[in-house]
Parts: structure tokens; sequence; C-alpha cells
């Protein structure tokens, strides 16, 4: 047993951890920190749109346009998070929307009813994040280059399927999900939150949201704690393909007629979304959360940019700053606190000089 | 992976009950190769019940490696593991802490992006009851608990179990994984060099959390270079040397000198000649 001795000379027992101890550790956590920075700039953005394009922002008709924008990149981002959260990428997700949607349409054609369709589509997308899992973590080939090569293979199949033409003489329903209406709501928003907050909740709340970020963080550790992470890898690329499966079909029925073409444009504002939102591309560290604001945040820029007639060329640029600017100032604040750090390191051992008192 | 859990109700037959008695896990004639070279010829143990015991050796022993098939992280190319008499087959680590043995690995296997209590449970989280079980859903308020009274058992100098172990010092995230191995082993704890990273002070918190387990039941492998920390606390010492364990002493009965000598093969005569590869050892 331990001596009276020892034991005082350690640190004292914890104490039941209070409240606000907790929220200490969550506002240091620098996952929150960008939440909340993300949160404020949506408030802000929109404040200023809202009140320079002469109260046109928060109108219903502007929102409802904002949640139909983006919709297709919330749904796939949110999925994809896991992805990156356990240390992989799904690059193949633009392939899997063409495939999927072009997939749904030629079943319409062909008799099968809508919604079988739908669901049918949504699962190839499965089918994608199988062979992806098998490609990665089966072969061995890392995830950039084996969802890249599936990116490429979709995007053929789908062109063999059609020769390379738009499915045209689908029936009106098919344009329900992407545009439709339930009251002065878009379809597309209770869709996205539903998805959003399921996969919230499996982040955050399940077993599986734990094994995740051990899979990314860690594999080694998370092997010898009994985890099994090629199977937590695969269920997160075949979210993954689901996601895309299903966003392919809302993608396609947005436009009405299921076209082979990739839009590459999707797969980066996915990624900006994920990486705005806060998540590493070196794993173990994002959160679903985080990239449905920074979806929402790019929605809101790209609609206050619309509001103003300021032209797509000048969008781009607008995204490319917002993804340097976001990634940018973590940079520097974590900088900084290493600055910091070193301050009051120093400070410790010479005098203290006259400084606004160290944030932490 | 057949014969791991159970062995609670299978050794309380008559049969077992003798030698379950005296020995709580047994290492016979293990070895292991690693492409080709011999890192482990002769890998016996004998622990018993609710006793600290070390094996020491240089490096290159066979140490690790007989740690690692005893935690279930490799499999033996020979020879067997009973566990209170029973032969047990451990094909991963978890099937090991189904067995009742955890293992804090000297890379402490922890995960920097969670916190304290999310790395004490890893891979053994505690569901809500009812569906949500089902689902996975977490207990977090049952798991927090849990941690925190653990922590407070042990002593552990670690200010909140909601604190990422990615900003904690040495010595506490030591702390966090012998309290993990403490949390699940319900019959051992095995610890690969648990003093090496830490400084005297926290070094020394580790030992006395040794003993700590020691005194709640439970038997303790303790894998280390340092004789001084061996001799403060094991009951039994196994000396390896070149794959083989070459003896079994108990503290009182030895000296460091006599130690150093199996170690450096001083001592041991015959038992100790460097094995032939490819040939194990005979029973």
């Amino acid at each position: 047993m331990t001596t009276g001795a020892t034991v005082s000379q350690r640190p004292a027992a914890p104490s039941a951890t209070s409240l606000m101890d907790r929220l200490r550790f969550a506002l240091l956590d620098r996952e929150v920190q960008r939440l909340l920075v993300n949160v404020g700039l949506v408030i802000v953005i929109g404040l200023i749109a809202h009140i320079f394009a002469g109260g046109k922002f928060f109108t219903v008709r502007n929102l409802d346009a904002l949640a139909v924008q983006i919709s297709v990149v919330t749904i796939i981002a949110s999925a994809m998070t896991l992805v990156m959260v356990a240390g992989a990428i799904d690059i193949s997700v633009p392939g899997t929307v063409v495939v999927s949607g072009v997939l749904s349409g030629l079943l319409i054609v062909s008799g099968v009813p809508t919604w079988l369709a739908f669901i049918l589509a949504t699962l190839l997308g499965g089918v994608v994040g199988l062979i992806n899992s098998y490609l990665v973590i089966g072969i061995g080939i890392t995830s950039l280059i084996a969802t890249i090569g599936s990116l490429y293979v979709t995007q053929g199949v789908a062109n063999l399927l059609t020769n390379g033409l738009p499915i045209i003489g689908l029936p009106e329903d098919f344009s329900y999900v992407g545009t439709g209406f339930v009251g002065p709501v878009p379809l597309a928003l209770p869709i996205v939150l539903i998805v959003v907050v399921a996969l919230v909740a499996l982040q955050r709340m399940t077993r599986l949201g734990r094994y995740i970020v051990a899979t990314g963080s860690n594999p080694p550790a998370a092997f010898l704690n009994g985890i099994n992470i090629n199977r937590t890898l695969t269920i997160c690329f075949v979210l993954s393909g689901l996601a895309a499966g299903w966003g392919g079909v809302m993608y396609a029925s947005r436009i009405g007629n299921p076209t082979p073409v990739v839009d590459n444009d999707l797969l980066f504002q996915v990624i900006v979304a994920i990486v705005i939102g806060g998540t590493s591309l070196n794993g173990g560290q994002g959160s679903v959360l985080g990239t449905f604001i920074g979806a929402v945040l790019i929605g809101v820029v790209n609609q206050t940019l619309n509001l103003f007639g300021v032209s797509t060329f000048w969008q781009y640029i607008a995204l490319g700053v917002l993804l340097v600017a976001s990634v940018g100032s973590d940079m520097v604040m974590r900088r900084n606190s290493v600055r910091e750090l070193r301050r009051r390191i120093s400070g410790a051992m010479r005098v203290r000089r006259d400084r606004s008192p160290p944030k932490l | 992976m057949a014969a791991e859990p159970r062995l609670e109700g299978q050794t309380a037959g008559g049969v077992a009950a003798s030698t379950a008695s005296s020995l709580l896990l047994e290492a016979r004639n293990l070895q292991k190769s690693f492409a080709g070279v011999v890192a482990l010829s002769r890998g016996n143990l004998e622990l018993r019940h609710n006793e600290i015991h070390a094996v020491v050796g240089d490096n290159g022993a066979g140490k690790s490696t007989l740690l690692k098939i005893i935690s279930g992280a490799l499999q033996p190319d020979g020879g067997e593991l009973l566990l209170e008499g029973q032969p047990v087959a451990l094909s991963d680590p978890s099937a090991a802490r189904r067995a009742g043995i955890s293992t804090v690995f000297q890379d402490l296997a922890l995960i920097n992006h969670l916190d304290a209590a999310a790395n004490m449970f890893l891979g053994r989280e505690l569901t809500r009851p009812g569906w949500p079980a089902w689902l996975g859903v977490l207990d977090k308020r049952a798991m927090r608990h849990t941690a925190e009274d653990e922590i407070r058992r042990l002593k552990i100098g670690v200010r909140s179990v909601d604190q990422l172990v990615a900003g904690m010092s040495g010595g506490q995230r030591q702390a966090i994984a012998v309290a993990r191995a403490v949390a699940f082993g319900t019959r051992i704890v095995v610890m690969d060099e648990p003093t090496a990273a830490l400084g005297v002070r926290e070094g020394g918190a580790v030992l006395d959390m040794i003993k700590e387990i020691k005194a709640s039941g439970l038997a303790v492998i303790v894998i280390s270079h340092n004789m001084p920390d061996v001799f403060k606390i094991a009951d039994r010492i196994t000396v390896m040397r070149l794959g083989q364990a070459v003896t079994t002493v108990r503290r009182e009965d030895t000296s460091l000198g006599e130690i150093v000598g199996y170690m450096t093969g001083a001592y041991g005569g015959a038992e100790a000649a460097p094995p032939i590869p490819g040939q194990g050892a005979r029973a």
C-alpha cells in the first residue's frame, strides 16, 4: 500500500468535474472556437447582406433558395467528414453523384417506380463506398489514389450507360425531391436536416463515433484497444457512398435531366466545407456539425454575392479567399498561442513586462 | 477465439481447482520468430494469484514479445498459454481483455483526440440500457463517473476526466493508461516499461499505483529495465536472456548482483545457452 508521505506529495484527487470546468475545456477546444467563429461569420455576413440589400436576405424566399443551393454539398460533406476523421478521404463522390443520378433516371424511364429508383440509386452509392473500402483496406491503396480511380470509373460507367447524353422523358415527380415544397419549406431542407442530425448524433453519441476518431487519430492504439479499425473505415466509406448516391438523386432531380457530366466544383465545395468546418486532413479531428456550419457559411457567402449581382467569376475568388483565410487564421492563431506560451515561460523567469494579460 | 471467455465457470469444476489455486497464468515454451529471427524461443512464465511479477532482461531478451503474446497483440508460433489451468488462445487484444488480461503498452496506446474518460473506456464503452444500446448510444455520464472514481482510487493527479490526453504530462498519460488497465483487468494487468518515460516523482507515483493494483486483488506482470524499481515492488522476478526465460526467483531470495548475472549470462550455465534458431526449447 502507499505510505502517507507519498500520497501527500501528489496532487489532490480530482473533484467531480464542475460545469464551469467543462465549459472551460470546451472553449479551449479549437474545434469549438472555430465553430463559434463560423457561426459568427454566418450571422455577420447575413446581417450585412440584409441591411445593404434592403432587407432581402432574411426572407423566406431567399433562405429557401439557400437551403436548396447547399443541400447536395451539405449531405455529401457531412458523411465525408466521417471518412476524413477516420484518416482517409473520398474523392469519388462527384462520380458517384453522376452515376447514381443517371441510374435513377434510367430506372424510371424503364418503368421502375420513382421511389424505388431513388432507393436503388442511393444503394449504388453504398456499393461504390464498399468498393472504395476494399481498395483501401483490402488491397492497401492510399484512399486518395483509390478514390480518384473510382471517380474516373464511375464517370465512365455513367457515360456508357447513357452514351454520354442526358436522360430525357422523365415524369414530373422526378423533380419533386430536388425542387418540391412542403408548404413554405423546400423539401430539401428537412432532408438535409435529417441527414445532418443523424450524422451529428452518430458522431457525438455513439460508440462508432469514438471508434472513428480513434481509427483516424492513432490506428495501432485503436487496434490494441480492441477496435476493429477496418470495419470502422468501411462503415465510413459506405456512409459516404450512400450520401453521395442520395446526393446524386437530389442533384439530378434538381436539374431535371440526369447528365453524365462530372461536376468537379461539387467535390471542391465539399472539401472546402469540411476544411472550413475545422476537420483535419490528418484524421482524428473534425465534426459533422462543423462541416454543416462550413457549408452554410459557403452558401451564405455565395448567396450574398448573388444578391448583389456579383459575377460567378468573383464568387470563385471569394470562395478561394474564404478557404485560405479560414485555414490561415487557424494557423496564425496556433502560432500566436505558441508565442504566447513562450512569453509566459520566459515571463516566469524574468521580471514580467507590462503587457496585456495572457489570454488562453 | 474459441476458448477465451467463460473460464471462470469452467474452472469452478473440481479437476481444475487444484491447478487454479496455484497458478493464475502459465506460459509454456512460447515461441515467436520474425522473418526467421527468433525473438522468443523458450517463453516460460508462471504467474501466481495476486503477485507482482517482474520480467527483466537486456534489450532483445524477448520480454516485449512475451508480453505481446500475453496481451493478444501477437500470436505465438508454438507453445501454450494457460489461464487458471485452461489453455487459451488470445487472437487479438480484445480477446485478451475479455479473458481478464489488460495491458499498459509502452507507447500507452492512448488516443490524443479523445478525453481522459473516453480513453479509459476505449473499446469498452458503456451504453445506455434498452434500445439505445443496440444503436451503440454512449452512457457518457456513467463513464465519466466511473473514470472519476477510478482516478480517485488510484490517486492520480488529473484535474478533469474531460481533458484531452494530448495536453497531459507524461505521468498523467501513464496514469490514465494504468487506470484504464486496472479498471478492466479482472485478473491480470500487464505493464511494459511503466516507468521508463517518467521522472523520479512520477515514476514513484506509478509504482505506488502498481501496489494499489495488487492490493485490489489482481496480479501484475511488469516488464522493466529499471532494477531499483523492480526491487521496490516485485514479489518474484523472471529473468530473460536471448529469447529464453532463464530463471524465476523470489525477490527476498535474490540480489541485484545475481539478477544482473543472469541477465548477462554470467550465471545460468547450460540453461542459458543461446537458442539455436529454428529449434525451440523442449518441454
